[in-house]
């Protein structure tokens, strides 16, 4: 199902919506907690931190009549806050962390010209560097999984980073 | 394992990620899940959603006909039921609402479903808040099994607290129509409010063709004639050449649902070549000019002034040839002409500390760390007023470090900078000379 089709549905029927929405994307979701909370986590609090991130998904969504674009994007986003706001509160006190303590993520948080452009300079990077530098610095993932995956020497993974640096830096001083 | 804050850097906005859809599917490549964890992180969301059957009553009261709402009153989230003998025909009427706004799928509903043998009733106009908690031991609480049977053929009264939603799927083992899994397991004593998830065969799966080797249009249309979608996603591929097919995702020979995305691998050649560039035609431009155009390109520029007869500020020479390829970002750097062809001689005395004793050699290196002049100098002989002298010659402007090394020790210190001017004949040291690192380099006697 395609997210124009999942959003269509989330409109007509938000509980089927919701379950077509959790029914496709569970395995990307549950990468992204993995990725980032994997030996920080217990893979119960693992799993708890996927249905959180799919219910505040719904939740934000409801509140703009899910007039959204890309699931994907949406999600990715709540994903990688949420996280961040898990990891934050373990590494602080391992205790469990309630929901309603986890904040809320803004449904349409308004944009910092810096971030925007960050972005559009990364988009910039081309492949494979865009999907080197979103995979290390948004999902967190290691060199070598990073290299596994992408079918890449590892080495040549931490050289792209550098140089992607150096690029990035020029893109935006260029384009400030 | 102690991971780092810093690990967790990139904080995106939903609008910027909009332009990453493409890497995030790329990152889903290799995500899995057992049908287990679905099942749970299913169940836990529309828990926490509050899709359960009290909650989807109060949403579509208004979908209830008026002869049944009088029997019913929603309080607190609880149903009340204040005649006995109706709460049956109570949900599947309230069921019906649901299932007119697509919520649910129950089909057939009986609103005249006979009283449960054993069901609870409040007699009278109580407000209190007395539940129609059912007891475990109704039979019709019972969750059955569904499974094998056809969604259409499933019976109306199938526990009365009991909403179900459904979910599509194909199914290699059930025919269309027919109930392949659900969420509650048989034999479960249902709650009240509960919500079961049915998968539904959408048919039988068909197996995925190979088209690997096949140019990426031929793949796609085979794909496609095959009953698939394919979705195409262009990797580097050291061996395939660029436009062919290297590979499907399921694999070839996998069974996949008629009309089912199948992803489509289309080599982008060999790994990680860089974005290239033409480089242009910049000689005779003015340097300005030359520096804009070259940017636009994409590639970094850097300037020398050269001894040339054209007009100051003139490009004569380019590193790069003209539509040749450079990588982007490359270095490409521009000849400037300095308006003249002879260079300009320029002597530069520097002052040394008074208190300087011993022998030293004193480099002069250029931005490129290049050393372009060297002396050496005895400080013992030197008299009580200390000096070195250079001889420049150059053109345009120029900068050098000054870089002192004793001979008895083989340390060195910077010792200043100049920034020399050859057309306007001036050299000014900029911050200063480093005069306390220099008498540090003093042989030990002197210290």
């Amino acid at each position: 199902m395609t997210d124009k089709e999942l959003i269509e549905k989330l409109k007509s029927s938000p509980q089927a919506g919701l379950a077509a929405v959790v029914d496709r994307y569970t395995a990307y979701v549950m990468k992204i907690a993995r990725t980032k909370l994997n030996g920080i986590c217990s893979s119960e609090d693992i799993e708890e931190a996927v249905s959180d991130i799919f219910f505040k998904f719904y939740q934000t969504g409801q509140s703009c009549g899910f007039d959204i674009r890309s699931v994907r994007a949406y999600l990715s986003v709540i994903a990688g806050r949420h996280c961040t706001d898990v990891f934050r509160k373990h590494i602080s006190s391992p205790d469990i962390l309630p929901l309603e303590d986890a904040g809320e993520i803004p449904a349409q948080e308004p944009l910092s010209d810096n971030r925007t452009a960050l972005a559009a300079a990364i988009k910039k990077l081309g492949e494979p560097d865009t999907s080197i530098f979103i995979r290390k610095y948004f999902f967190g993932q290691k060199t070598k999984e990073i290299a596994e995956e992408l079918h890449l020497n590892p080495k040549a993974v931490d050289k792209r980073v550098s140089r992607g640096l150096v690029k990035l830096r020029k893109i935006l001083k260029e384009e400030a | 394992m102690k991971r780092e804050n810093d690990e967790l850097k990139i904080d995106l906005s939903v609008q910027d990620a909009e332009l990453f859809e493409d890497t995030f599917a790329g990152f889903e490549e290799n995500a899995e899940v057992t049908d287990a964890e679905k099942k749970r992180v299913l169940s836990s969301v529309m828990r926490k959603a509050g899709f359960e059957m009290n909650e989807i009553i109060n949403e579509k009261r208004k979908n209830i006909t008026a002869s049944k709402t009088d029997d019913t009153e929603v309080r607190r989230g609880r149903i009340q039921v204040k005649r006995g003998g109706i709460i049956a025909a109570c949900i599947a009427v309230l069921t019906v609402g649901a299932v007119t706004v697509g919520m649910l799928h129950m089909n057939n509903i009986n609103a005249d479903i006979p009283e449960p043998a054993g069901q609870p009733t409040v007699e009278g106009q109580s407000t209190d808040a007395e539940d129609t908690d059912t007891t475990d031991d109704n039979a019709e609480n019972i969750m059955p099994d569904l499974v094998g049977k056809k969604l259409s053929d499933i019976p109306s009264n199938i526990g009365y607290t009991l909403g179900y939603y459904t979910i599509d799927e194909y199914n290699s083992d059930y025919p269309e129509g027919v109930i392949c899994s659900q969420s509650i397991p048989a034999g479960t004593v249902l709650k009240e409010g509960v919500t079961v998830a049915l998968k539904v065969s959408k048919g039988t799966m068909i197996a995925i063709p190979d088209v690997s080797g096949s140019e990426s249009e031929v793949a796609e249309e085979e794909l496609r004639a095959a009953g698939f979608n394919p979705v195409v996603k262009e990797i580097y591929d050291e061996e395939v050449p660029e436009g062919i097919a290297i590979k499907t995702d399921p694999a070839p020979g996998n069974k996949a649902a008629f009309e089912s995305e199948v992803t489509l691998f289309i080599s982008k050649g060999k790994l990680g070549e860089p974005e290239t560039v033409t480089v242009p035609d910049v000689v005779g431009m003015n340097e300005d000019e030359a520096m804009l155009l070259l940017k636009e390109t994409g590639l970094c520029v850097r300037h020398k002034d050269v001894l040339n007869s054209a007009e100051k500020g003139t490009v004569v020479e380019q590193s790069a040839e003209p539509d040749t390829t450079l990588n982007k970002y490359d270095d490409i750097t521009i000849s400037v002409s300095a308006g003249v062809t002879e260079p300009v001689k320029l002597t530069i005395s520097t002052p040394l500390p008074a208190d300087l004793r011993g022998t030293y050699r004193i480099d002069l290196c250029d931005e490129d760390g290049t050393v372009k002049y060297t002396k050496s100098i005895n400080a013992d002989t030197l008299g009580d007023v200390k000096t070195f002298d250079f001889d420049l010659e150059g053109i345009g402007a120029e900068k050098f470090t000054i870089i002192i090394t004793s001979d008895e020790t083989d340390k060195s210190v910077i010792y200043g900078e100049y920034a020399v001017d050859f057309t306007n004949k001036t050299a000014d040291i900029d911050q200063g000379l480093n005069t306390d690192d220099l008498l540090a380099l003093n042989p030990a006697e002197w210290q």
